[in-house]
């Protein structure tokens, strides 16, 4: 359903070629496996390993801050499948950082790293990804299907992001540009933990909401299967109330996805479907909240949301 | 104003909520740093769901009725908002509160160089010399 996006494959492209071609690796089985090969090429930064502690010193303006970039909307052609494109407005690349993992220990095999962080599904959600993303028709639900063997491969754990995008509006650069980080780490600031909510990307052509998914991140990885590196992001999916906005408040009432077992409904997506960083509220109701509430919990005690497009005015012209 | 309307919602009654949000959806639009023919109707339509339910801070007995209703200068200019995009252009974030700083500037601190007699052709002189200055 959801792959890597054209603007990402374009600044991989940037980058691979500053960096002489390393890692790169020539297909030539035909245009579509091609642009699938581009969308899979991303650059972790990787060497920024020191300077992206989660408790750093420079919290204060590390959520959003103005990108001093050039104006990207004239040559972003964005477009989810290959073969389809449109223009959108604003142009997101997607930086993961290294911060400080291996403070933390994380194992790097799959099976290891799904018990360390208590998703056991982890490992099948993310062997059907690679599968999904190199043949497009098949259901990765299917049970048929052979799922490739990821047991042995080494995985990069990531504790943040960066989305950077078009929005003049807000506190932005010369050219318009703007970034901000994505946080999804167990514990922020030695605190608890924060899993922060995006809006990802469903149909570029559809005007506001129609187009957007909301979901939850809850782990950012990367691995690298067959010669190409999926920059990945298990994402808690929300699914919207109803089919337009509520009446009275006119936004958009969002509500977590839980499968049968009452358990989070996870998929493994493509980082860079990942447009920028959400602001949900609750939808508090009529009744008093319980003194003993803590704001941390916000994202994991209330039964449906409200997506806040009046957070910022980029929000405003994408969530409506 | 980012989390304002969650926050009344299920507290107030629906129209101030409405209310709020008409004028909100108004603001956000005006902001844009570019608009177009859709975003005027969206800017248009925000403003009439404004006027239509703010009648409820009447209907509550907040404001009165008649010519001592709704006297706000401020909300009297959003009429204006749209016409004045059309022949002037996107506001793109300028705010009515700068002629609120502008006052302290032009009015207050001359008034204060003055001996009070006279006051408004000193006042004037002061501002004259003063443009001259900062041109110089």
């Amino acid at each position: 359903m959801l792959q890597g996006s054209v603007i990402s494959a374009a600044m991989d492209e940037v980058e691979l070629h500053r960096k002489q071609g390393q890692n790169t690796r020539n297909l030539d089985t035909g245009a579509q496996r091609v642009h699938r090969d581009n969308v899979s090429h991303t650059q972790c930064h990787n060497g920024d390993e020191d300077e992206d502690e989660d408790y750093s010193s420079d919290g204060s303006d590390d959520e959003a801050q103005i990108h001093n970039g050039p104006w990207v909307l004239n040559y972003v052609r964005l477009a989810k499948t290959p073969g389809k494109s449109a223009i959108w407005w604003c142009c997101v690349w997607l930086i993961l950082s290294r911060s400080h993992a291996t403070a933390h220990k994380y194992p790097s095999s799959l099976y290891a790293l799904a018990h360390h962080i208590q998703q056991p599904k982890l490992p099948l959600l993310t062997r059907r990804f690679p599968h999904f993303q190199l043949q497009n028709n098949v259901d990765p639900s299917n049970d048929n299907v052979v799922l490739p063997d990821l047991s042995g491969l080494p995985f990069s754990i990531f504790h943040s992001a960066t989305s950077t995008f078009y929005a003049p509006s807000n506190l932005s650069g010369l050219g318009g540009m703007h970034s901000e980080c994505i946080r999804s780490t167990p514990s922020w600031r030695k605190g608890p933990a924060r899993y922060d909510t995006v809006f990802l990307e469903k149909d570029p052509e559809m005007p506001g909401m129609g187009g957007l998914h909301v979901g939850r991140v809850f782990l950012f990885f990367s691995f690298t299967y067959d010669g190409i590196k999926y920059p990945c992001a298990l994402i808690q999916w929300y699914t919207t109330f109803s089919d337009r906005p509520d009446e009275d408040t006119r936004m958009w009432i969002v509500q977590p996805d839980f499968d049968a077992n009452s358990e989070c409904e996870l998929e493994v997506i493509h980082a860079h479907c990942i447009l920028r960083g959400a602001h949900l509220i609750p939808v508090y109701g009529h009744d008093r909240l319980p003194s003993d509430v803590h704001y941390t919990d916000t994202l994991n005690i209330f039964r449906a949301y409200y997506v806040n497009k009046y957070i910022d005015h980029h929000a405003f012209e994408i969530a409506f | 104003m980012k989390v304002f309307i969650p926050a009344i919602e299920g507290h107030v009654p629906p129209g101030i909520v409405r209310t709020i949000s008409a004028f909100l959806d108004f603001c956000y639009y005006v902001r844009r740093n570019s608009l177009n023919e859709s975003a005027l109707e969206s800017l248009q339509d925000a403003l009439e769901r404004f006027h239509d339910h703010c009648r409820i801070f009447q209907e509550t007995g907040v404001c009165q009725h008649g010519p001592k209703g709704f006297s706000l200068p401020r909300q009297h200019s959003m009429n204006h908002y749209r016409h004045l995009i059309q022949e002037f252009g996107a506001p793109n974030g300028l705010c009515s509160s700068i002629t609120e700083s502008k006052h302290i500037k032009a009015v207050k601190k001359p008034w204060r160089h003055s001996n009070r007699f006279d006051v408004l052709g000193q006042m004037l002189v002061t501002n004259q010399r003063l443009d001259k200055l900062a041109a110089v």
